[in-house]
């Protein structure tokens, strides 16, 4: 852990994200997630000089929309809900699907060998299509005639659970492969020949080995929730469903329940051919900030890991090096 | 035969996904039987091609079957997927060669922006190359490509935007590879007798890096089919995902997938003893 903190990429996304995280708790408790409106700025003698919706360079840093609110505190606000929304997910898939992958590995591997073919179909179905397909039906047609027939609250737990479900197979399989690579070392068969039990092995000699591959794989998670959110704010299947608002040419909009970020592309993605096209391109750009933030841990745990391994290789044998690079190619699994 | 039964497995397993996801389709009330009844209608109107129907137009409650005019939008996507594949995978065979013209320690900066680029999602990609497309047509009056999608079903623009993001992701797998294979003592061996490094590069190294690609075969193809769907939403394009994303019920989208999953399947079990035959190594499932 210590040797991460000092790594200057690791340094960098995690202060981003933490940075965002605490700003926007704090606006929200102390400002009360006020949203300030720009309004029409006059010169001295009362000509007009711009009026709303302001671009971003008219109004730094991102402009206003199109009913004149200031998008940085929108943003702002909805980054709690976001990235917690994304961590929280990625957190349960995580924990569900690592203790059944480390527990299946170690006492029912043949099991594992022979379900893993059953997995297999969720490499071929893309999760913004599966997750659409679950969603669709309760988030969106059920709301089209007189609103729906479920509460906020239950809709969101049941996205909850889709959103969760869905992801929990691929990481059990990178979980599992992760022990089944570990199980091959050396000094585990001697664990064995001493008469160490499975569970004797996975706390003392596996978890050391485990606990940083874990983490990885969370913070990759965290990358796959965002994206997965940003695609299903395309295809505007707003967080916890949607209400159907009149905007203000009249016309039916469905407008997200929060200002969370996902729900703001698909309520304005519609602006991206108009010239007010940052309104949507904004919410996209901080998914994208904050997936880059993400992946600069990633690739800085990385990069961690990678100077351990040859450091205790030079250790105990130099030739070996060669052989633990195939660790870098696993990294390619996962994603 | 091994290949067939795991066929077979892979293809009800995506039947199974399906019909769970499609389970909510007449609201929350879910039970078991009603799951099995789907799965077996799934599997019966899959192997007879009946009962296959979308609602055209939407909300008219007309019932019409979808083929032939799926084959349409099939082909598309089929020719999307595998033109923008290939066109990424020959990119990012060529920057990798480019890379190892420069000196390493250019190419050290190099590998850690590309991990960086690896990951910027697919929809800013895809909007920001549209965008600037439309900001040069307003500028120029010049339309380098159809940028409308519908029935016109563009080409140029969306095969180079869909391959922009599996050629970053395959440049740097192929970055990683290329180095570790460079260490290795065979190399120093093809110098001693004297090949050049184009040759050994071209020859040796790039054979024995394309089995890592089919290695990660899977990472691959997830993240292109991902790609694809924003694409064709974004883009509107009508090929296979447009229209599972606009026709939704549980039996389109999961015939939708079975077809995308059939050539790819194929593709990849070629793939896999093409490159066995070249390399002698055999390719783990």
């Amino acid at each position: 852990m210590k040797a991460m903190v000092k790594n200057k990429r690791f340094l960098i996304g995690g202060s981003f994200i933490v940075l965002i995280i605490i700003s926007s708790l704090v606006y929200s408790i102390v400002f009360d997630n006020h949203i300030p409106v720009a309004s029409i700025t006059t010169d001295e003698n009362g000509t007009i000089t711009g009026k709303p919706p302001y671009a971003p360079w008219e109004l730094p840093p991102f402009g206003t929309d199109h009913v004149s609110r200031d998008l940085f505190f929108i943003l702002l606000i909805g980054a709690k809900y976001t990235l917690g929304l994304a961590f929280g997910i990625a957190l349960i898939r995580f924990v569900i699907s690592s203790v059944a992958g480390i527990l299946l590995q170690l006492y029912l591997p043949t099991f594992l060998q022979k379900g893993k073919q059953w997995f297999e179909g969720f490499y071929y179905f893309p999760a913004s299509i599966l997750a659409y397909l679950s969603l669709f039906f309760i988030l969106r047609e059920d709301g089209y005639g007189d609103g729906f027939s479920t509460t906020f609250t239950e809709r969101v737990i049941f996205e909850m659970i889709v959103l969760i479900v869905i992801g929990i197979p691929i990481i059990l399989i990178n979980v599992s492969k992760e022990v089944a690579i570990l199980q091959r070392k050396e000094f585990i068969d001697s664990v064995k020949v001493l008469g160490g039990s499975r569970w004797h092995l996975l706390k003392v000699h596996l978890m050391p080995y485990l606990r940083p591959q874990l983490f990885l794989l969370f913070v990759r998670e965290v990358i796959q929730v965002l994206l997965l959110l940003a695609h299903l704010g395309i295809l505007n299947l707003l967080f916890g469903g949607a209400q159907l608002k009149t905007d203000m040419f009249d016309k039916a909009a469905y407008v997200s329940l929060s200002s969370e970020w996902s729900g703001l592309i698909g309520t304005n993605f519609r602006f991206l051919y108009t010239s007010y096209y940052w309104i949507p391109l904004v919410p996209i750009l901080c998914f994208t900030f904050a997936i880059l933030a993400l992946k600069l841990m990633v690739e800085g745990m990385e990069s961690v890991f990678e100077k351990k391994q040859i450091g205790r290789n030079r250790v105990e044998e130099k030739e070996k090096r060669i052989g633990e690079v195939t660790n870098k190619k696993e990294a390619f699994d996962s994603l | 035969m091994k290949k067939i039964l795991h066929l077979v497995t892979i293809a009800l397993s995506i039947i199974l996904i399906g019909s769970l996801a499609s389970l909510f389709q007449n609201g929350m009330n879910v039970s078991f039987t009603f799951f099995l009844t789907q799965v077996v209608e799934n599997v019966k109107s899959f192997i007879t091609l009946t009962q296959l129907t979308y609602e055209s137009p939407a909300g008219s409650g007309v019932e019409r079957s979808i083929f032939p005019l799926i084959f349409e939008y099939y082909g598309y996507s089929l020719f999307i997927l595998l033109g923008g594949f290939s066109l990424s995978l020959i990119s990012a065979l060529l920057l990798t060669y480019l890379t190892f013209l420069v000196p390493p320690s250019i190419r050290v900066g190099i590998k850690k922006a590309v991990g960086i680029l690896e990951a910027i999602p697919d929809i800013l990609i895809i909007v920001i190359v549209q965008l600037s497309f439309i900001a040069f047509y307003r500028e120029t009056g010049i339309l380098l490509f159809e940028v409308v999608g519908a029935f016109k079903r563009p080409i140029v623009l969306p095969l180079l935007t869909f391959a922009i993001l599996p050629c970053f992701f395959l440049y740097r797998m192929m970055l990683l590879m290329f180095e570790d294979e460079l260490m290795k003592p065979y190399i120093e061996l093809a110098l001693g007798k004297g090949l050049t490094r184009g040759r050994i590069l071209w020859k040796h190294v790039t054979r024995n890096c394309l089995l890592s690609v089919v290695n990660h075969s899977k990472a691959v193809i997830l993240l292109l089919l991902t790609n694809l769907v924003m694409l064709e939403v974004i883009y509107n394009l009508y090929g296979m995902t447009w229209f599972m994303i606009n026709h939704m019920t549980g039996q389109i989208v999961t015939f939708g997938i079975l077809m995308i999953f059939l050539p790819l399947y194929l593709l990849e079990a070629l793939a896999k003893r093409w490159i066995t035959h070249l390399t002698g190594e055999e390719v783990p499932s």
